[in-house]
């Protein structure tokens, strides 16, 4: 075989072999390490501070959000898969684990992980006969999806109570997930937010992560590099709706009631997707940056609207997202490195002079 | 060795390929040349097995690779690249690398590591904290090569890398392709530009019409009447 003449450009691209060992090492590990502990130890100190129920209600209410989104992101963030469904994971969670107590007499410590699996087996069911289809079956699906248990909860009430819905009897007692203090609750509901947030910043800086966001980003290229990006989406997609299910359990039992409405209703789907994408898509802190602001907002202007606005609330969401979508696509997130980019420049520029 | 044996495809009332067989040998560039709308995307396509062929074998030494979906065949060691590139726009030029760099090493540590040897590898370790979505052309072809590079492919499909780009970027990919023919990987290309092909290709297929009408060495290939008459119109 003839071969064409080896030109002097042959040893052009070994430019300085610069040895970089942080390259070598998963560079993000200490940080998210560093957030894991902070995170932990807000969650910790809260019920320590405050005895004041009103306030162990809002910040439950921004850890449930915060963990709804940060599952919802898992497949909407990183995978590029947007569901408006994800309600129908999060009531199907809360009535396995309801349903399994109140009839069966199983502990919400076991029915609660319980729910979270037969939301996860629905989950994957649902993404493995839509997701192989390109274009937005998978969105309309997943609304569907969550329709069609918001009719059931309602019409099978032999087995749900149908739409009045379902009070958990309360039996005092750890085994039945009362407590006598609600700051428990901060540290129960608390501490599976800190699971999610630490399995979405595992997710983000290991292989999973980085196929998803492949995918994500184009589907032929991934595949051409030898990433299956079914399996990747159906993993995703299992875990973001199992921990779902486990969201709509706890918040069941937090507030010892659960009805079809506000469990399946599409409400609740566009919460967990507003809070990701107001907070950041993509980002391990961006649900629980947006669930902050998300609950404190809704907070504030249910206090200052009352009851004459009763819907306004959700022009002043539906304004918040349009800004945020123009302005800051990585959602608050994504702002606070632009400002923090900003001030390093900054910073460089001043050194240098 | 890689070959495709007498593989036919047809769209309809078309055959874009027919019965077209090539081979490629480890350490080797082939180049597969011919008009616009010959048929050489849809032999590639077969081969990266975006396209089922209706007819013929894509083989590796003994093992049948036909049909296999696309990321077994960049598993089983083909890998391509987009003649339009299709980098993963949001994300660094390194995290490109790294996705591509996870379907050899199951750990997170070793992909960093081969990932950051590729980037060294094509050139692009100072742009690697980038927005792929921010590279110029030549810079986003580059990528497109590495991130192939990364699977560690045994056949390279290159399906139109210099088009588009500037000299000083064509010299540096072809230094990049005749390095990467020294390691010992078996390369396949798609070429619109002749004088670097007749350069740099050890064999050449010439496609016209779906059809290999002729192959051989630069020399055999461009002193072929029927190239000639065919797709050079005696102006060579």
């Amino acid at each position: 075989m003839t071969r064409t003449s080896e030109s002097s450009t042959v040893e052009e691209p070994q430019t300085t072999p610069s040895t970089r060992p942080d390259a070598n090492e998963s560079p993000g590990r200490k940080i998210w390490a560093i957030s894991l502990a902070v995170l932990a130890a807000i969650v910790a100190v809260i019920p320590l501070v405050t005895e004041n129920n009103y306030y162990f209600d809002v910040v439950i209410g921004i850890l449930l959000l915060a963990a709804g989104g940060s599952a919802w992101n898992l497949l909407g963030g990183y995978t590029g898969q947007i569901s408006l469904g994800h309600a129908g994971f999060f009531g199907l969670g809360g009535y396995v684990s309801v349903l399994l107590f109140t009839q069966h007499g199983v502990t919400p410590w076991i029915g609660i992980p319980v729910g979270g699996l037969v939301a996860g087996l629905v989950g994957l069911l649902i993404g493995g006969l839509t997701l192989r289809l390109r274009g937005p079956f998978f969105v309309l699906a997943t609304i569907a999806f969550a329709q069609v248990l918001l009719i059931l909860a309602i019409n099978l009430d032999d087995l749900t109570g149908g739409s009045p819905g379902v009070s958990v009897p309360f039996k005092a007692g750890v085994a039945n997930m009362v407590f006598d203090n609600r700051g428990s609750y901060v540290w129960l509901i608390g501490g599976f937010l800190v699971v999610v947030f630490g399995l979405t910043a595992w997710i983000e800086t290991h292989r999973l992560g980085s196929q998803a966001r492949a995918v994500r980003e184009s589907r032929d290229a991934a595949e051409s590099l030898g990433i299956n990006s079914t399996s990747v989406k159906l993993q995703m997609t299992a875990t973001s709706s199992a921990l779902t299910g486990i969201v709509g359990g706890l918040s069941a039992y937090y507030i010892a009631f659960i009805d079809p409405s506000s469990s399946f209703g599409i409400g609740r789907s566009i919460d967990f997707v507003l809070v990701a994408i107001i907070g950041g898509m993509g980002t391990v802190w961006g649900p629980i940056l947006g669930a902050i602001l998300i609950q404190l907002l809704h907070n504030e202007l249910s206090g200052a609207l009352g009851s004459s606005g009763a819907g306004l609330y959700l022009v002043v969401y539906g304004v918040l997202m349009i800004v945020v979508v123009l302005f800051f696509p990585k959602g608050i997130v994504g702002g606070l490195d632009i400002v923090r980019r900003r001030i390093r420049t900054n910073r460089e520029g001043r050194a240098r002079v | 060795m890689f070959e495709v044996r007498d593989v036919t495809k047809r769209f309809g009332g078309l055959t874009a390929v027919s019965d077209a067989s090539l081979m490629v040998d480890s350490g080797e560039i082939v180049g597969v040349i011919g008009p616009n709308g010959a048929g050489k995307s849809t032999l590639f396509s077969v081969i990266a097995g975006v396209l089922r062929p209706d007819e013929g074998v894509v083989l590796d030494g003994e093992k049948v690779l036909t049909g296999l979906r696309p990321y077994r065949m960049a598993r089983a060691g083909v890998a391509r690249t987009f003649q339009t590139p299709r980098p993963f726009g949001a994300l660094t030029v390194r995290e490109n690398m790294v996705a591509a760099a996870h379907t050899v090493h199951r750990s997170t540590a070793d992909a960093h590591a081969w990932a950051a040897e590729c980037l060294e590898r094509i050139g692009l370790t100072e742009l690697a904290e980038v927005a792929a979505s921010t590279l110029p052309l030549g810079m986003r072809k580059r990528l497109e090569v590495g991130r192939a590079l990364a699977t560690k492919p045994r056949l390279l499909l290159l399906d139109e890398v210099l088009g588009g780009l500037n000299p000083n970027e064509i010299d540096t990919m072809v230094a990049l392709i005749r390095e990467l023919r020294q390691s010992g990987m078996a390369i396949c290309m798609v070429e619109h530009a002749m004088a670097i092909i007749m350069s740099l290709c050890d064999r050449i297929y010439v496609i016209d019409h779906g059809v290999v009408i002729s192959t051989g060495t630069p020399q055999e290939v461009s002193s072929d009447q029927q190239v000639i008459d065919a797709y050079l119109g005696g102006s060579v």
